[in-house]
Parts: C-alpha cells; sequence; structure tokens
C-alpha cells in the first residue's frame, strides 16, 4: 500500500468533482492524505469496461472514479449521492452508491484492501453523514476538539466556494469581453486561482489569493464595443459536479463566440445557499410534486431566473439522468406558459457523446440566438 | 480592370459520407454544383472536385464558405472565409429561395435535422442524438444487403402495394424486422416501403419530437432523392412536401451565400494551386492525461499546418 512520508491514510471522493476542493480540507484537518482524481474519458472507459450494466453516465462517472481511486491504492474510498436510498424518486444513485457500489467492489476486487463509505451530501443530511462515517475511520466525533475542528473546516470550505463562485463569475464576464487573444488567459488566471486554493486553507491567504485573481482579471484588455451573447447554463453536470466531464463545453463557447456564460448557481449554492430551501418548496409546488432527486429544482429554478435574462438557455444533462430528464419536462412546461418562448437546447452527455456533434449544436444555437438578435434590430 | 472582374463565391459542404461543391456568382446565381460520395476520403476527393471546377472560377473566389461535419478540417486544406455549421447554413439556403417555408426537413448521411423557420431566422431545430436510425447511412446499409443499387431504392419502393410495417426506431431492431420479412415471404417493394414509411414516422417522434411541423415544409439532403421518402414525408404529414432543385447541395449553397454576404476583398481561399500539393496526414495520441486525444497533423509539403483533436487545446493550432 502507498503511503506518504507521514504514513497517512489514503482517501479518496469518488464522484466528487467539485466536491474535492472540500473533501481536500476535511482530509487535511483530520491526517488524512486526499488522492484527487481528476476526471477523465479513460475513467469512463474503464467504468465501461468493468460495470458495462450501467447507463447512466453519473453512475458511470462514481465508477470511473472508483477505479481510478483503487489504482492509486487509496484506503478510503467514498462514494456520493444527493440523496437518501428510502426516498421517492427516479434517481438511482442513493441505491446504487449505498448498496450496489460495496457489494459489486467485494466481487471484482477481493483482494484489495480498502474501506468503502458512502456518504449523503445533499445539504439537510451531510453533516451527520459525516459523523457516522468519520466514526467508522476511527475519529471521535465525542472530542470537543474535532467539533471544533469541523466547525473551522466548515468555514473554510463555504469560504472557498464562495470564492470560486465569484472569481468564477467575473472570469466569465471579463472573458466574454475580452479580445480573442486574451479569452484563453481569463480563463488560465481563474484555473491558476482554482488550483492554487486546493491546498490552502487560511483564511487571509486565501482572501489575498482571491484578490490578486481580480485584480488580474480586471487587467486583462477588453473591448467594451463588443456585443455579447448571454447564455444560461443550467442542469447539475457542468454547474455543480464537474467542468470537463466529456466535453469542454463552457470553454468551447466562450472561445468561439463571445458568449458570456450565466450560471444560476453553483457548487456554493448547492451547499450553502439558504435561497435553495425555499425554492425547494416554492417550486416543488408548481412544476413537481416529489422531489425525484439529484438537483432537480435547481434545474426548474435556474431555467426561471434565466428567463428574460439570457439570450438562450442550454440545459447541460447527463445521459439517464432521469431528475434531469424530469427537470426538463417541467421546463418544456415553463417554456409553453410563456408569453415568448425563450430559446433553449437541452445537451445529452456521456461516455459516447461525439464531440463534433455537440459542437454542430452549440454552434448553430448560438448563430440562431445571434441571427434573431440582428433580425430583431432591422 | 479588377472593378469589372466577376465575383465568384465557393461553398463546400464537408459531410459524413459526401462532399458538396458550389460556386455562385456576384446574384447569387449557381454557375456550378455537384454532389460526391467522400468513400472515406473526403480530402482526396475535394482536391479532385476543386481541381474539376472551371480555373475563372477559383481565380476570382472572393468568398469561401465551408460547413459540414468536416468544416474545421477543410478550412485547413483549402481556407475559408465562413466556418458555419449545417443549420445556419440550410436555412439560409431556404430562405434565399424559398422565403414562405416554415420548416426545413433534412436528412443526410449520418444525422437528421428538423428546422423550424419564423420571420426569416431560425425560430428552434432539433437533430437525432445518439442514434442514426432514419439517416442516409442506414438506407445505404439496408439497400446493399438487399444488393441494391441505392439510386433504384426510391423507385422500387413506389411498386409497393401493401407496405410493410417495419420497426424504424432502431436500425438494429429494422433490420432484424426486414430479415423477418423476407423470410416470411414479403416482397422487396414492400419491406422498402415499409421502412420508408416508419423512417418517416420516426423522424417525427424522435427527431422532431415536441417542435411542431408547420406548413410549408421543405425536405433535402441527400435522402430526400429517395422518391419513396418523399412520399412517406407526404403521406404522413398531409402535405405535400417542396424539393428544392437544389437538395443535395443546400448547405454548400448556404455556405457560398454566407461568404457572399461578408464582401470581402480577398478571401482566404488558397488557390487552386494549393490543391495540386502534397497533403498528407499523421494521426497520433497524447497520454499526458487520461483522455489519450486522438490528434491529427495536417503536414502540406513537408510543413505541419496544424493540429486538431485535442480535448484542452493543448496541442490544437
Amino acid at each position: 500500500m502507498k503511503k506518504d512520508n507521514y504514513n497517512r491514510k489514503r482517501i479518496s471522493v469518488a464522484f466528487g468533482g467539485k466536491f474535492a476542493i472540500g473533501a481536500k480540507v476535511m482530509a487535511d484537518f483530520f491526517g488524512l492524505e486526499y488522492v484527487k482524481l481528476p476526471p477523465s474519458i479513460d475513467n469512463f472507459r474503464k467504468a465501461k469496461d468493468y460495470f458495462p450494466e450501467e447507463w447512466c453516465f453519473d453512475i458511470k462517472m462514481m465508477y470511473g472514479d472508483i477505479l481510478a481511486a483503487i489504482e492509486q491504492d487509496v484506503d478510503i474510498l467514498v462514494g456520493l449521492s444527493s440523496g437518501i436510498i428510502s426516498f421517492v424518486g427516479p434517481c438511482r444513485l442513493p441505491f446504487v452508491a449505498e448498496k450496489q457500489i460495496p457489494e459489486k467492489l467485494k466481487k471484482r476486487f477481493p483482494d484489495k484492501d480498502f474501506q468503502y463509505l458512502y456518504f449523503k451530501f445533499m445539504p439537510q443530511v451531510a453533516y451527520f453523514s459525516f459523523l457516522k462515517n468519520m466514526k467508522k475511520i476511527g475519529i471521535n466525533i465525542y472530542n470537543p476538539n474535532n467539533h471544533l475542528k469541523l466547525k473551522k473546516i466548515n468555514k473554510i470550505i463555504k469560504l472557498k466556494f464562495k470564492l470560486l463562485k465569484k472569481n468564477r463569475e467575473l472570469m466569465r464576464q471579463v472573458r466574454a469581453q475580452a479580445f480573442l487573444k486574451d479569452k484563453k488567459k481569463s480563463y488560465e488566471i481563474y484555473k491558476k486561482f482554482e488550483d492554487e486554493i486546493f491546498t490552502i486553507h487560511d483564511k487571509k491567504i486565501l482572501k489575498n489569493l482571491s484578490g490578486t485573481c481580480k485584480k488580474d482579471l480586471r487587467e486583462v484588455s477588453q473591448d467594451k464595443n463588443i456585443e455579447i451573447l448571454k447564455i444560461g447554463l443550467i442542469g447539475d453536470l457542468y454547474t455543480v459536479f464537474w467542468e470537463f466531464p466529456v466535453f469542454d463545453l463552457e470553454n468551447f463557447l466562450a472561445e468561439l463566440f463571445n458568449v458570456e456564460i450565466i450560471a444560476p448557481y453553483s457548487v456554493y449554492d448547492f451547499y450553502y445557499s439558504k435561497k435553495w430551501k425555499k425554492t425547494k418548496s416554492k417550486y416543488k409546488k408548481k412544476y413537481l410534486k416529489y422531489w425525484v432527486g439529484g438537483s432537480d429544482t435547481l434545474t426548474i429554478k435556474g431555467h426561471l431566473e434565466m428567463i428574460g435574462n439570457v439570450d438562450g438557455i442550454i440545459q447541460a444533462r447527463s445521459f439517464g439522468c432521469m431528475p434531469e430528464e424530469v427537470a426538463s419536462l417541467a421546463i418544456q412546461q415553463i417554456n409553453e406558459e410563456q408569453k415568448k418562448e425563450p430559446s433553449f437546447m437541452i445537451l445529452s452527455f456521456d461516455d459516447h457523446s461525439n464531440a463534433e456533434g455537440i459542437k454542430t449544436r452549440v454552434e448553430a444555437f448560438c448563430n440562431t440566438l445571434i441571427r434573431k438578435k440582428q433580425h430583431a434590430r432591422k | 480592370m479588377p472593378e469589372n472582374k466577376s465575383k465568384y463565391y465557393l461553398g463546400v459542404d464537408m459531410g459524413s459520407i459526401s462532399i458538396k461543391t458550389v460556386i455562385i456568382n456576384d446574384d447569387k446565381k449557381v454557375l456550378y454544383k455537384s454532389y460526391e460520395r467522400s468513400d472515406g476520403e473526403p480530402i482526396k476527393k475535394l482536391k479532385t472536385r476543386l481541381a474539376q471546377i472551371k480555373p475563372e472560377y477559383l481565380a476570382n473566389i472572393y468568398g469561401v464558405g465551408i460547413t459540414g461535419s468536416g468544416r474545421n478540417l477543410a478550412k485547413i486544406y483549402i481556407g475559408a472565409d465562413t466556418v458555419i455549421d449545417e443549420i445556419t447554413t440550410q436555412a439560409t439556403a431556404v430562405l434565399e429561395k424559398y422565403p414562405e417555408v416554415k420548416t426545413i426537413i433534412e436528412i443526410g448521411g449520418q444525422d437528421s435535422k428538423i428546422i423550424q423557420l419564423q420571420d426569416g431566422v431560425v425560430r428552434n431545430f432539433a437533430m437525432n442524438t445518439v442514434c442514426a436510425a432514419g439517416t442516409g447511412a442506414f438506407l445505404d446499409q439496408q439497400a446493399a444487403r438487399l444488393k441494391i443499387d441505392i439510386k433504384d431504392f426510391g423507385e422500387i419502393a413506389m411498386k409497393s402495394k401493401e407496405p410493410t410495417l417495419i420497426a424504424g426506431r432502431c436500425t438494429v431492431f429494422a433490420e432484424t424486422d426486414m430479415i423477418h420479412k423476407q423470410q416470411i415471404g414479403i416482397s422487396v417493394e414492400d419491406i422498402l416501403a415499409g421502412l420508408c414509411n416508419s423512417l418517416a414516422k420516426n423522424f417525427v417522434y424522435a427527431v422532431a419530437k415536441n417542435l411542431e411541423i408547420k406548413k410549408p415544409v421543405i425536405f433535402q439532403g441527400g435522402v430526400a432523392a429517395n422518391v419513396a421518402m418523399i412520399n412517406a414525408f407526404n403521406i404522413f404529414l398531409d402535405t405535400q412536401v417542396i424539393i428544392p432543385d437544389d437538395y443535395n447541395v443546400m448547405p454548400a449553397l448556404g455556405a457560398a451565400l454566407l461568404a457572399s454576404e461578408k464582401n470581402l476583398e480577398k478571401s482566404e481561399f488558397k488557390g487552386a494551386n494549393f490543391i495540386e500539393k502534397d497533403i498528407q496526414k499523421k494521426i497520433w495520441h497524447c497520454h499526458d492525461c487520461g483522455n489519450n486525444c486522438e490528434l491529427i497533423d495536417v503536414i502540406v509539403d513537408g510543413v505541419k499546418l496544424s493540429t486538431t483533436g485535442s480535448m484542452c487545446g493543448k496541442h490544437n493550432s
């Protein structure tokens, strides 16, 4: 088993995506070594080989991460899901993460020595689920010091997610109006900041780094006369979980057209926004009677918020994700209710996604919006 | 006297199974058009095709528009002023010639599309997603399996008296169904007509889905050459679909029109001489991360011109 110089236990989070930033803070505070799993298509390919029976892309992503973590000899593997197994709804992820994965791993990797933990990361139960799992890995949750640590961890994670959200929004605005040669630069400034804060947990340093990122972004030369296209990006795939699962959607859009991506929510909102909790009951009553898992209401709310504020809306969803499918149906109803139907497109992603096909759809969508704008002006 | 010189615009549609080229003049008149199967060698075919265009046209190109799934690669080879998606080019060509049209149905080699038009712009569109059922490639396959020339497919199907029912949702199921129908003795013409009917239904249910098919409807793309498919759409949509004169080159025409709109003094077109150059491709893999991207280097006369295919953009140039 691989061990670092401090002989720490190695922990990794499958399906972690952007949550890895939070998981790293927790691991560092409790003396564990966090093994980061960058998303790669190779992981999905392997998942397909080992678990060909799975068709939901989210589940395949989770299996892909699990295989990558096993290859890296982790001691503790955490499976995530935004749901609870007994809940009403079509999302299969809680069942798979809690029941199927441990059984399948036992059968397919009988000789591997690691501990699998299931963590419900939905905001309402995340804390209790976390405490339960800490107990399992031998951390005394009754120790007051550990409680103090948890409080601090929570504050740092919240700050990191908030700074990422703010800087990302700024980067999106800057990049939309940046000269062609500087579009990439804007993203690189933001990405550097994201990478830097991964290992830093000091509030003051984090704020300083954020300030530098903002300053650098504001210095990027922009053409204020450029007409920009505002595109709302909804669906949990690119907003909450991953950035680059199979297709670099946001960078493709931003570099090809003068597009400002507006994502109505981020991982910060998913976890910490009080607005999200209120949203749930409000939109559920009208468009969904039950919680169907995942970020169904977030997608619906995001869509409603975007109508009238952007030129077009893209719902990027995982192929086979039932909550997102349900959200699409609700969105269809919402669009029909509008006086002027918004320009809306669904993009479905999985490991079979043909990049050229996606590019054509995205390009056609943007060109349609540009021509609509030109036509309206005439 | 350059100011009196005729200006020509080249449109190229590098599709999945065919290459379409169009030359128009300043009056938007089609002076030359060609439709050719690429047979897996699109660049070689494009070179051959361009070499057949009148030198007078090629010497006075003031705009090149490229569309189709191979548009970015074709741009590297011949140079372009407009590189644009097929939806926009199809709509541009239709709106130029048939401004009254409300819906475009396009079935090509590997994809099918529906485009809604309203007030002179695209209102909405949809394309087939993860499945190629109902596209030209599938009809090609079935024609080959039944040992029928694809050009005769429509005529044979039109002889049908009693089209049979074929499952059109999925190519695998459709083929299984067709084999079964052959085994029980149903005639080839009834099977082909049944296939066309099921593909028309599949288009409406699986591609158009929630999009309303408003009339007048225009049907274009390579599959619009198939009279039985036209007939199936006429019956299923209860209308007479319009088949444009240039039905199989409409995206190329749209690309040429868009290039002409730019009113350029000089085109990016690399000229007829470029056609003679030695063009090589080198395919390699980047193993820097788990994506293992397949990259393509384009080498012209021994000099690397570009690299494409890098998902993170690191190697693209």
